[in-house]
């Protein structure tokens, strides 16, 4: 395992149930000791876009390795946008195994019949090939 | 002089009240409404067979028939799955659709409910442990020639063959045609999309 990461300003965080289920959040400040008022971001849009400020749980976030140092507590909204923007957080959350996983994730609840079976397929040729390479170096 | 008050006129019982609500009258039996079939089972769409004795097929459903039914087939060179009648209840029907070929479309054109009767089982499908009058069934079978069926069986193979230009692609489509419809454990059937 990597690193600690602690709750501070300017954590971003992965929220995954609730209100802003599948949203990134910067924590701003800690308002009590079960949530915190963040930055809601908007990920998937081009242009980094923060949705708006609102108490998130701690239950409904994980915490990334990503973290805003610069970013004050209860600044404003434009500032975290500005940073977000000029750290490429985005970006380099989407080149995370976590990020990865999850789109995996999502992709594969949304497959066809037709795509479920192509999956199948290939990993039944996977199979086939890797119990042939290993008969052939049991012989060896 | 005693005033005569005016004595409200007893209130006569009529013969008949009409309802509050007009009552529709009922479909005359020769008047069905019409089967409105799902939104997503049009001609040329793979459809999974939930019922029958070839549960779990994934066939091509062709038309409606008058009666309301689907008119579905395997092909049946790749699925055994005849040319049948299936009520649209016992489908389920899938995202991926079928161009069918114009010999196909022409050949089914003139099929209806009518063409399929009921036909005893042939004994060679029976299995020669089974007495005869243990097993009696029936099954419907279409009235029609064999070089027909055989011609449709072909057109859908040719129009599932040329639905996508990537050749591997369609491979997969006659592969997966072939292969039964099955759920693993962690699958729910109430979150896969079809």
């Amino acid at each position: 395992m990597s690193e600690k990461v602690y709750v501070e300003t300017g954590r971003v965080a992965y929220v995954d149930h609730g209100k802003y289920a599948d949203k990134l959040c910067v924590i701003v400040n800690v308002i009590d000791q079960n949530k915190a008022l963040c930055d809601i971001v908007d990920a998937y849009s081009k242009v980094v876009k923060i949705v708006g400020r609102r108490p998130v749980g701690f239950k409904t976030m994980h915490l990334t390795k990503f973290r805003i140092s610069k970013l004050l507590h209860n600044s404003h909204s434009n500032y975290t946008k500005k940073l977000l923007h000029d750290g490429g957080i985005i970006k380099r959350w989407m080149q995370t195994k976590y990020f990865k996983s999850l789109d995996r994730k999502k992709t594969r609840a949304n497959l066809n019949d037709f795509e479920r079976f192509k999956v199948e397929y290939a990993k039944k040729q996977r199979s086939i090939l890797i119990s042939k390479k290993l008969k052939a170096m049991k012989k060896a | 002089m005693v005033s005569k008050s005016k004595t409200p006129k007893a209130a006569v019982a009529k013969a008949y009240y009409p309802p509050a609500e007009r009552v529709k009258a009922h479909p005359k039996r020769g008047e069905q409404p019409h089967i409105i079939l799902k939104k997503s089972l049009t001609p040329g769409t793979i459809v999974v067979l939930l019922c029958g004795r070839e549960r779990g097929r994934r066939c091509i459903f062709l038309k409606q028939l008058d009666s309301g039914h689907a008119l579905v087939c395997g092909p049946k060179s790749l699925n055994r799955v005849p040319l049948m009648p299936i009520y649209q209840t016992y489908l389920n029907s899938t995202s991926t659709k079928i161009q069918l070929n114009d010999s196909v479309k022409n050949a089914i054109a003139d099929i209806n409910f009518s063409t399929f009767k009921k036909v005893p089982i042939p004994k060679d499908e029976k299995s020669e442990f089974l007495s005869e009058t243990k097993h009696k069934k029936k099954r419907m079978s279409p009235n029609i020639d064999a070089d027909l069926l055989s011609k449709i069986d072909e057109g859908l193979v040719a129009s599932a063959k040329s639905t996508f230009k990537d050749q591997t692609e369609s491979e997969l489509l006659v592969k997966y045609l072939k292969t039964k419809f099955s759920l693993h454990g962690d699958q729910y059937p109430h979150l896969l999309k079809f």
